[in-house]
């Protein structure tokens, strides 16, 4: 009896040591890098948690890197420490063009992932490259307009709404803009130097920067006067604040503004809605952008790319297809982080109706309305080069201190000698 | 009998000489070893690297002269940032000079409560780059900042500082000013090293302050004075920190200097070839400037009772 038990616990180990071992051997592990803030990588490694259960098979270890992310990805890439899957923004054709992350059509095929049904057109124009789809979307929230409803009935304004154009703009301004002598009490409108905002502003009109061959198309009428019109909100109309009056409060942007109620409406992103969970007092809600020759607004998110070094690619798209599939983006919208790039997830009840905003209704169906209005930025591999140009170029501009014509020339010239 | 091998060795460690260069090995070799392994390679590198284009990802592309070409016949903005550091380092490096030697010289008085004052004027010298920034973007606030609040005391109607072409690179060099403590310390070191008899000798011969000052102070701080010149030269040609933070090197890079520059190149548009390039390009001129001094200290730095003709 006694000698039995000895050999059935001998048998156990032995097969726990031959378990283990099999196990060992299947075990992918794959690395990923994220960035963001702490309670991003919370949702994160609760996603990769669901990810784990549906892939036993495929252990996944989060990276996160807290600042400067993209050089030290590009230093991992560079030393032969590439992770399997990068959390990627506006420099994914950095990478894309250069080789570094894969093609995952031919991934997307065998797996039968149905892009046009999972996302949104414009959002997966933003990650393609010639012809080819490099990052799964993964967060997607285009860029709104908030907008106070006190202020808007006090002012008898109707609120914004995507038949508005850019008369109407100027009009709801100015009625909402309130002046004491010379200090402005409340801004009808406010926006600043960030590219989402005068880029959205240019394609409303018509204008693009690059053109579908890459090359700078931006000494055009659409341009010019897009960019006349955005800084004449400021120096014109006198609906908005200047550089100046940013810098006179310590440069906050315009967000601080609206959530201690000094500007009756802007344009940001979803983020938004959580900071504004702050100030329960204020009465605000959202709505798409509004147009001139069209409507479009910047979409702001991130994709996940596999990298040409990864030895586990194809394990790596599974984690990025069941990532960007409904169940798994469930966790971006339970814990209020972002918009879920999954049309469906966007369409749901789990996100329309959430409680994003502590007890007050807001109008979700915004996100949904905005996404066939969102451009698609040229995201060149020399975006950064690009985006320089037009800042340095700019700044005098919001300074009032150079003409627009004046400005464009130069960023037209630069870029063609900087792209070429 | 041969000596024993003992001896030998005893011989030689009791060698004074070779036993003070031994402690030297010893003492120096963190600081040789960490050059060695993780300065010194990349820097021999980056040499080849300003030869070729990379982008981090590809293998380096041998191009030979032509980022330096570019550099040199180019490219404007390098010539705009140079101007921009060169502007900086020539203001604020004899600004530097002047300020500190003045309120060392105050400082040097003998006075109650003078080690509260010393305090005080090393304090800001200790405040990171980061948050002297973030504080001096406060001050300089076009309207509500305290420095335009002051000149509006004046009846002067102050520029918008930082977020004015013509006065940005001005504003980075009143805010280098509250980093002046280093060199007060160092200065304040050197005149308490001068002889009390030189003083009094020339008291003897009837010197007054001021004579006191240009004969005697001055002349024997030289030394430190080089010292506080070559090194605010080099800091200063290498600023970063306050343009990155403060201005990005705007607007219209009026404030762009050479260091962000090449780290624009180099990490932020994958030019590292390039950066590496202007990185050599500043370590040359850097160079060149500090041997010039050097040269031109024979003619100006007194050391010890040396007299000069």
């Amino acid at each position: 009896m006694k000698k039995s038990i000895g050999l059935f616990i001998l048998f156990l180990l032995v097969m726990g040591l031959i378990g283990t071992g099999v196990i060992d051997a299947e075990t992918t592990e794959l690395k990923m890098t994220i960035y963001g803030s702490k309670n991003d990588i919370a949702i994160y490694e609760e996603r990769i948690v669901l990810a784990e259960e549906m892939y036993p098979d495929i252990d996944v270890e989060l990276i996160y890197i807290p600042g400067e992310y993209a050089q030290k990805v590009k230093t991992m890439i560079a030393g032969g420490q590439a992770p399997d899957i990068i959390m990627l923004g506006e420099d994914v054709h950095a990478y894309s063009s250069k080789g570094q992350i894969i093609r995952l059509d031919e991934y997307i095929k065998e797996y039968n992932v149905d892009l046009q049904e999972r996302f949104a057109d414009s959002v997966v124009a933003q990650y393609s490259y010639r012809g080819g789809l490099y990052a799964m979307p993964d967060r997607s929230g285009a860029m709104i307009v908030y907008y106070n409803k006190d202020m808007f009935d006090k002012a008898g304004v109707d609120y914004p709404d995507k038949d508005w154009t850019w008369d109407d703009l100027v009009e709801a301004g100015q009625k909402l803009t309130i002046r004491e002598g010379d200090e402005v009490v409340q801004w009808g409108f406010a926006a600043g130097d960030w590219w989402p905002w005068w880029l959205s502003f240019i394609y409303q009109n018509g204008g693009e920067i690059l053109n579908e061959n890459d090359q700078p198309v931006v000494n055009t009428p659409e341009v010019i006067e897009a960019l006349q019109f955005y800084n004449d909100l400021v120096y014109k109309y006198r609906i908005a604040p200047s550089l100046e009056d940013f810098a006179n409060i310590g440069d906050p942007g315009p967000d601080p503004l609206f959530a201690q109620g000094k500007v009756a409406f802007q344009i940001t992103g979803f983020w938004n809605v959580g900071s504004l969970k702050n100030v329960p007092e204020l009465n605000w809600d959202i709505a798409p952008l509004w147009g001139n020759k069209k409507n479009a607004t910047v979409s702001f998110g991130s994709g996940l790319g596999i990298t040409k070094d990864s030895k586990n690619q194809e394990a790596a798209f599974r984690i990025l297809e069941f990532l960007t599939s409904f169940e798994g983006q469930l966790p971006i919208v339970e814990n209020r982080q972002d918009v879920p790039a999954n049309l469906e997830l966007q369409a749901s009840d789990e996100f329309v109706n959430a409680d994003w905003a502590a007890g007050r209704d807001i109008n979700m169906d915004v996100f949904k309305e905005s996404a066939d209005i969102i451009l698609t930025p040229p995201l060149h591999p020399q975006w950064n080069e690009i985006m320089k140009i037009f800042g340095d170029n700019l700044s005098e501009v919001f300074m009032n201190k150079r003409s627009v014509e004046d400005a464009v020339k130069e960023i037209q010239s630069r870029l063609e000698f900087t792209l070429f | 009998m041969p000596p024993l091998k003992e001896d030998y060795m005893k011989k030689f460690f009791e060698k004074p000489k070779w036993n003070e260069s031994l402690w030297f090995y010893i003492m120096i070799s963190p600081w040789i070893v960490g050059f060695l392994s993780f300065t010194l390679g990349p820097m021999i590198y980056s040499i080849y690297l300003s030869l070729s284009k990379w982008d981090l990802f590809q293998p380096p592309q041998y191009i030979g002269l032509k980022n330096y070409i570019k550099l040199f016949t180019m490219d404007d903005i390098f010539w705009k940032a140079l101007y921009n550091t060169f502007y900086y380092a020539i203001i604020s490096v004899p600004l530097h000079l002047i300020i500190a030697t003045g309120i060392a010289y105050m400082l040097n008085k003998k006075m109650k409560g003078m080690r509260i004052y010393r305090t005080a004027f090393y304090l800001p010298s200790l405040v990171p780059v980061v948050a002297s920034s973030m504080l001096f973007v406060w001050i300089f606030a076009p309207d509500t900042g305290i420095l335009n609040q002051f000149l509006a005391f004046f009846g002067i109607d102050g520029p918008a500082w930082l977020l004015d072409a013509a006065w940005v690179k001005f504003s980075l060099v009143i805010m280098s000013l509250w980093g002046v403590g280093g060199g007060i310390v160092l200065l304040l070191a050197g005149m308490r090293g001068v002889p009390d008899e030189l003083y009094e000798a020339s008291e003897i011969d009837g010197a007054g302050k001021r004579q006191q000052f240009f004969r005697i102070t001055l002349p024997m701080l030289t030394p430190v004075l080089f010292f506080n010149l070559i090194m605010g030269i080099i800091g200063g040609l290498q600023t970063f920190a306050q343009v990155y933070i403060m201005t990005s090197g705007g607007p219209n890079n009026a404030s762009l200097m050479v260091v962000p520059y090449l780290y624009d190149h180099a990490f932020n548009f994958y030019n590292m070839g390039y950066g590496s390039a202007l990185a050599w390009a500043l370590f040359a001129i850097i160079m060149i400037l500090t041997l010039l001094v050097f040269r031109s200290s024979s003619m100006w730095v007194y050391y010890e009772s040396e007299v000069k003709s």
